[in-house]
């Protein structure tokens, strides 16, 4: 492990994520509120922190970054990012501690929504913003990020690039990795713009058009206001923000194909075939139960509530439109179940991912036919191409990780005091990056209740599902740290 | 023989040695590059060719072949097992002025599209597992036939029916047969009965045991098969193919493409082969287990396959396969056999066709150093020694306008069909030909040169 390049890189990513506050500062400025000296003073410290770090790594060579390293860049990088992220929030005495701090940005860089605020609209505009811009720069990924604008990260690009970005096997659109970034967030900005746009148009202000479009694009699901999107009761927003959750849970690769021109990408992707598929079941049966159950009362309703929140839920955004905790049981487990699929490889959502449950459930059907015919070789394919077996292993080995996790951590945060659908819902929401779970900690609720040891934990579980566990799981891993 | 030919062959494998034995006997010059030296010594003590010892891809080894800077060398055929080998031997033959280069290509992906020949300026590039596997897939579809070749691009075909005790066409002559099926257009071309053979006419006929051979349009050739064998038309549901080389493989891809919902197993021994066949195919059982292992083959249906294909690298196996299938009752059973020793002894083991790879290569490189003029394929059939061939009319000639009965043919010619534009005819003594016509002749013995005299393709 060559501590000092994982320093110089951290020194850098906490620059970054320094100077990017000066974007609510001006928020907090032009409105004159108090927590102008917040950011300000984060952004000092930040700075500071990052030129001292930066400071320590000289003398390693970029081009010796290797897998190790990488590991080890990029989750400090999501942990040191949230820590300096969280100083806003604790300076302004928008939270009541630290530790809520820390949870609220962590929150918010690996794009979960999950709140410890309990009146949003309390807060100063600055500080929403920041919030939603954590979500934003954390979406398409803040090494992602880094790699697009600082342009000496060379051969080592590729292993932060694949430590960061979710999906089985990220692939670059350009043979030079650094292109590859910056075409993921030019695509991430023009989807963005398109959506601030749209709400624009709808009538919604430039702020609030502004932090909706960040938690949607990003998945992330913070909102300025106390009762997200149902607070404005409006067809032409929910159908809008729909539209570009959905978007935003797809394959991004994908994205850029179809702006390149080629318009039947979308169509012969199989895991976007998939996720079409599943959305449709859900929207559909969950409007069905909402419309049978009389929750609500005209067809138009149970479509529109049930398509919102089935692909907020899917794409692990979490924003809501209606009290969904107070839902038929059946629509409450599906959107149960949903956490756990997630977005597309690729796209700014978590979660399993959807590429992966389709490959166990071929990987299922091959042991079916394996029974059947035992002399037959069998091989699962994706998209037309055979998946290798070290690829479906750790596709596997990612599940069974996942399953067991949210075994361990429902454990814990029981033994926290929660009952069994809060600590269930608290990590399948916060490993899945939705943010919203059941009960206490549902839409209308928020996370301030949980013990301090719960929020750490939580936090936790956010690195893990935003990173996909094992580029966090690896730095627990003795052999990482020797040479 | 007029004009004498100078031919350089690299490579003396199986199909090699064909070409080789027929051209010197044709009386052509040989020369033949062979890397090993024990098969150039056989060969030398053989056949009456010269052999140069050497690797043909090596410009030298070619100098000493004769070629060399403005040689007078008419044909460079390359048929080694190696594409790279072959593609150079031709690109350095074509460098040094050699007319007309051919060359085998293993790799189908070759001669998927016609350009990459004329990319890597060769004459003519021929892959033949690729036609193989269409006659495979015919002798499948149309199961009654022991042999079958395409004619006019797979619109029509010649195919060969055996008479049996059960047959509907027992008993009756060809001038019967066409009185009571008027809308069937079938040529009747070749009756092999105890191993001699007749050329069919009106009051010929039909005994059991004769082969017939006849020409059929391709959604004819059910009706005609009626005629021999009334129970046996079904469609194709499920094949087996043994032995996962270039031919099974391109098989396998042939068949899911055209019969949809059709269920195609191929099974090899070797495990890592067996992998890759899985990776590349897909909607193909990939099996990994021997052909003669009788409870794998009872376990995976052969008894309910419509056609079981032996495809290994060996004959011996390959008919000892297809015997097996025949006895484990498979519908249809065809052994690909490369020697052609075997090809005859075949026909007294219970296996349904035959098919023979080298000759169908051997055919195409024949056919363009015999008959550099013509355009359309020949088929060798060679148990009768006798030659199909497609030939185009030009507009010059001296028969265009001229009644077929004013053209006295010889016995043993045929015109068979002629495609005139789009549309294939069968034709009747008072069709006349027009430039343009592209006839299919079947002939037999040395006849086929005189009828493209006759026909006025230029030589």
């Amino acid at each position: 492990m060559r501590f000092r390049l994982v320093l110089r890189v951290l020194g850098l990513l906490v620059g970054i994520v320094s100077l990017s506050m000066m974007w609510p500062l001006y928020w907090s400025l032009s409105d004159g509120t108090p927590d102008s000296g917040a950011f300000v003073a984060s952004i000092l410290i930040g700075v500071c922190a990052g030129a001292l770090l930066f400071a320590l790594g000289r003398g390693d060579d970029y081009q010796e970054l290797g897998i190790r390293e990488a590991f080890a860049v990029v989750t400090l990088s999501w942990v040191v990012a949230s820590a300096v992220g969280a100083l806003p929030f604790y300076l302004s005495h928008s939270v009541p501690s630290y530790t809520d701090g820390f949870f609220e940005a962590m929150s918010g860089f690996s794009t979960t929504g999950a709140s410890i605020l309990t009146d949003i609209e309390a807060n100063p505009r600055g500080i929403l913003f920041w919030r939603s811009l954590t979500h934003w720069l954390g979406g398409m990924g803040i090494i992602v990020l880094s790699l697009a604008i600082l342009p000496f990260i060379g051969v080592g690009g590729m292993q932060l690039f694949k430590a960061e970005v979710p999906g089985p096997t990220p692939e670059k659109l350009t043979p030079r990795v650094q292109q590859t970034a910056v075409l993921l967030w030019g695509v991430y900005v023009f989807l963005s713009a398109l959506e601030i746009v749209a709400l624009c148009l709808g009538g919604m202000n430039i702020f609030e058009s502004l932090t909706h479009t960040f938690g949607t694009m990003a998945t992330g699901g913070f909102s300025p206001l106390n009762g997200s999107i149902g607070q404005y009761q409006n067809a032409y927003f929910d159908w809008v923000i729909t539209l570009f959750m959905f978007l935003a849970g797809a394959n991004f690769t994908l994205h850029y194909m179809v702006l390149k021109g080629k318009w039947g990408s979308f169509w012969r992707d199989e895991e976007f075939r998939f996720y079409v598929k599943v959305v449709l079941f859900s929207t559909v049966s969950v409007a069905l139960a909402l419309y049978i159950s009389g929750h609500v009362s005209s067809i138009e309703r149970a479509i529109r509530d049930g398509a919102f929140q089935v692909v907020s839920i899917i794409t692990t955004t979490g924003y809501a439109t209606a009290n969904f905790d107070l839902w038929p049981f059946y629509t409450k487990m599906v959107l149960f179940l949903l956490m756990f699929v997630g977005g597309c490889a690729g796209s700014t959502g978590g979660g399993i991912k959807n590429v992966r449950i389709m490959a166990l459930v071929r990987r299922v059907g091959m042991e079916m036919v394996h029974l059947l015919h035992p002399q037959q070789i069998v091989r699962i394919r994706l998209n037309g191409r055979v998946l290798k077996e070290d690829v479906l292993a750790s596709m596997t080995a990612f599940f069974i990780l996942y399953t067991l996790l949210f075994a361990g951590f429902s454990l814990v945060m029981s033994a926290t005091g929660l009952d069994l659908v809060e600590a269930m819902s608290s990590v399948a929401a916060t490993l899945g990056n939705i943010g919203p779970g059941f009960g206490q900690i549902g839409p209308v609720g928020n996370y301030s209740a949980i013990s301090d040891l719960g929020k750490w934990v939580l936090s936790l579980c956010m690195l893990l599902g935003r990173l996909e566990i094992f580029t966090v799981v690896m730095l627990f891993v003795p052999g990482t740290w020797r040479q | 023989m007029e004009g004498v030919m100078k031919i350089v062959i690299v490579g003396a494998g199986n199909v090699g040695y064909t070409i080789a034995r027929s051209l010197s006997q044709e009386g052509h010059d040989i020369v033949v590059v062979e890397r090993s030296q024990d098969v150039a010594a056989r060969l030398e003590d053989e056949l009456d060719v010269a052999v140069v010892v050497g690797n043909g891809a090596r410009p030298p080894v070619l100098e000493r072949a004769g070629i060399s800077e403005g040689c007078d060398v008419d044909f460079l055929v390359a048929c080694t097992d190696h594409d790279e080998v072959n593609i150079m031997a031709c690109w350095v033959a074509k460098r040094c002025g050699v007319k007309r280069a051919i060359s085998r290509a293993r790799g189908m992906e070759y001669t998927d599209t016609p350009q990459w020949a004329s990319f890597l300026g060769i004459d003519v590039m021929n892959s033949p597992e690729r036609s193989v596997a269409r006659d495979i897939e015919d002798l499948l579809a149309v199961n009654a036939a022991v042999h079958a070749s395409e004619l006019f691009d797979g619109k029509a075909g010649s195919y060969a029916f055996r008479v049996e005790s059960t047959s509907p066409i027992l008993g009756k002559s060809l001038i019967d047969v066409g009185r009571e099926n008027p809308g069937l257009s079938s040529v009747m071309v070749y009756v092999e009965r105890d191993g001699k053979g007749i050329v069919p006419s009106g009051e010929w006929v039909a005994q059991e045991g004769d082969l017939c051979f006849l020409v059929s349009f391709r959604d004819m050739v059910f009706k005609v098969q009626e005629l021999f064998h009334p129970a046996k038309g079904r469609g194709l549901r499920r094949v087996m193919i043994v032995g996962g080389g270039k031919l099974g493989v391109h098989l396998a891809r042939r068949l899911v493409k055209s019969y949809r919902g059709i269920e195609v197993k191929i099974l090899d021994r070797n495990r890592e082969k067996c992998v890759r066949l899985a990776e590349e195919l897909q909607d193909v059982r990939v099996l990994w287990g021997d052909g003669t292992d009788e409870k794998l083959l009872k376990h995976e249906g052969i008894q309910d396959v419509d056609g079981f294909v032996a495809t290994t690298d060996n004959d011996e196996l390959n008919m000892i396969l297809a015997t097996l299938g025949s006895r484990m009752k498979a519908r249809k059973t065809v052994a690909v056999v490369r020697k052609e020793v075997y090809s005859r002894l075949a026909e007294s083991l219970p296996i349904d066709a035959v098919v023979n790879p080298n000759d169908s290569l051997a055919s195409v490189i024949l056919r363009h150093v015999r008959y550099p003029e013509t355009a359309g394929s020949l088929s060798l059939i060679d148990r009768i020694g006798a030659e199909m061939l497609e030939v185009s009319i030009p507009g010059d000639s001296s028969v265009v306008g001229v009644k077929l009965r004013d053209l006295n043919m010889p016995k043993g010619i045929i015109l068979a069909m002629v495609k005139r534009g789009e549309a294939i005819i069968v034709p009747g003594g008072e069709l006349a030909l027009c430039g343009g016509d592209v006839v299919s002749i079947f002939a037999t013995g040395d006849l086929l040169p005189r009828a493209i005299r006759i026909l006025g393709v230029s030589p």
